[in-house]
């Protein structure tokens, strides 16, 4: 069980871990996009961070709305919108609860996945973070709901790491980097790094 | 480059402070510093209620539009950002009156999330709304895919006779039809000769030699159609007005919108407006009412933009009911009559 109190404090840690890494994801985007992502991720999870450090949620709802929100306003990138209106999914699923199973998280995830899809437009293989997210659920779902929570980072984690590798040699087909489909051939895309190292972070904050 | 700053970060909320001060007309939401309102207006019970937004940088877009004949409320967002969705969903409750909420706003990733996302809780809510999204910038698609277009001065058409639409009581499905209408009867194409820096970063838009002008500029400095030595006022004038009236309904009077982009000059506007006309009327086009002026800028840009509405009957006599806010003004039948 997650009390809001731990993931609060989780989530505190993975925002801290995935600032570590905008620098990387920085460069991927100028190289693909427009580069705005190094700065949505430093000023996001700075915004999280800040948030957290003096927040009372009593429930999960109340917490992932405030995590959303704070990410969403502190950079409004498109990127920034996606993963705020992902967020906004995942209150609405969780509602008042205080506690989370870890086996629910599968589900949060799925609902997560359909709110970036309807509003970013993307489908699977136009390489975004939806293939990363997507290679998260998958082996997710494989896992049966008895899983420790460090079992469930685990595949979540190699899942994201796979999808993220399998499309770097595809053209990109969506956002910015669509324009210039063919010359991302070969260039991991940002998106997917970002939910790469964010998987890779809750591996770290779970075990 | 210069500029009159405090704090780069409160850029906005320090330009908003401003408005409201200046503009007892307009006011913040009491819980949302991100929201303008319309000071309350009995005139509005019971009547659709038009919301635009988007990001900050093109005053008086959007929030210059906020006024009576013309938007109820605008959601703002930093410079060139989408407004929030929470923000969005405020201002459709604040001003929603039993006849839902029209959303009139241009045609940008982020703010279609945004207010698409807004519009699906609201609709959980039981409260009703419909959008149009203007796609009036030529330079982006092909003809053939002209909803997919940006949004930039074409809004301000849009507004007004979505504006006066509503303000007749007309139902949301009527107002949302010929906001609709008067989109698809709008073109826009841009020429920058210099970007704006953004107060946050410090940074200019885009680059672009002295001896250079880009045709089909977007409005947060997007790469045009073509980049060229620079050419006279009157063959600016004359090339824009031929690539718009291409595109404009055969045989319809137009209005015609020539704007700045922030930094360019009303003179060197009314020097350019004279080639537009005159290429107008060898075209054979009727000017039914012309705007020149800043409506829609990129903070302190270079350069101009022409914008064509195809009217018919109603759409002209819609344009020109009386409206009003601190950035517009329209008299009605009689102002400014050719």
């Amino acid at each position: 069980m997650a009390s809001v109190e731990r993931t609060r404090s989780a989530i505190a840690a993975i925002a801290e871990r995935v600032a570590g890494d905008a620098d990387r994801l920085r460069a991927l985007d100028a190289e693909v996009g427009d580069g705005d992502l190094g700065v949505t991720v430093t000023s996001g999870c700075q915004a999280v961070r800040a948030a957290l450090a003096d927040d009372a949620s009593q429930t999960h709802g109340e917490l992932f709305a405030l995590v959303g929100r704070s990410f969403a306003a502190a950079n409004p990138s498109t990127m920034a919108n996606l993963l705020g209106i992902a967020l906004r999914r995942v209150v609405r699923h969780v509602g008042e609860a205080t506690d989370v199973q870890p086996s629910a998280w599968t589900d949060l995830l799925a609902v997560a996945i359909d709110g970036i899809a309807e509003r970013g437009g993307a489908v699977l293989g136009d390489k975004t973070i939806l293939d990363a997210l997507h290679g998260s659920h998958a082996r997710l779902a494989e896992l049966p709901p008895t899983s420790s929570p460090a079992a469930l980072a685990a595949a979540a984690r190699s899942g994201a790491e796979d999808a993220a590798a399998a499309i770097t040699p595809l053209p990109a087909r969506a956002g910015r980097a669509a324009w210039q489909a063919e010359r991302t051939r070969g260039t991991p895309d940002p998106g997917a790094e970002l939910w790469v190292a964010t998987a890779r972070a809750i591996e770290a904050v779970a075990v | 480059m210069k500029k009159f700053l405090n704090q780069p970060a409160a850029f906005v909320q320090e330009m908003l402070g401003g408005i409201v001060a200046a503009h007892p007309q307009l006011r913040l939401h009491p819980e949302d510093d991100r929201i303008v309102l319309r000071a309350p207006d009995p005139a509005q019970k019971g009547k659709v209620a038009i919301i635009t937004g988007g990001g900050s940088g093109h005053l008086p877009v959007f929030l210059g539009y906020v006024g009576r004949g013309l938007c109820s409320a605008a959601a703002v967002g930093n410079i060139f950002s989408s407004p929030a969705v929470e923000t969005i969903e405020r201002a459709s409750r604040a001003v929603e009156d039993g006849a839902g909420v029209l959303y009139l706003y241009g045609n940008y990733g982020g703010d279609v999330m945004n207010f698409d996302e807004a519009s699906e809780t609201l609709a959980e809510e039981g409260l009703r709304t419909e959008t149009v999204l203007v796609t009036d910038d030529v330079a982006s698609f092909p003809p053939e895919a002209w909803t997919r277009r940006r949004g930039v001065a074409g809004l301000v058409f849009a507004y007004k006779i979505a504006g006066a639409a509503a303000e007749e009581g007309r139902s949301l499905e009527a107002v949302a039809e010929v906001a609709q209408e008067a989109v698809a009867r709008t073109r826009t194409m841009g020429v920058g000769l210099g970007p704006c820096v953004l107060p946050t970063t410090g940074l200019p838009t885009f680059e672009i030699a002295d001896d250079e002008m880009e045709f089909g500029i977007g409005i947060h400095g997007e790469r045009g159609v073509e980049r060229g030595p620079m050419r006279s006022a009157d063959e600016v004038g004359r090339e824009l007005t031929r690539r718009l009236v291409d595109e404009a309904v055969d045989g319809a009077p137009v209005a015609v919108m020539l704007n700045s982009l922030g930094a360019t000059s009303l003179e060197e506007l009314y020097v350019v407006y004279g080639s537009v006309q005159d290429e107008l009327a060898r075209l054979g086009v009727e000017i039914e009412r012309a705007y020149v002026g800043r409506y829609a800028t990129s903070l302190e840009m270079a350069g101009l933009s022409l914008t064509l509405l195809s009217l018919h009957e109603e759409l002209g006599d819609l344009l020109l009911r009386p409206a009003h806010s601190p950035f517009f003004c329209e008299l009605g039948a009689g102002d400014g009559e050719r």
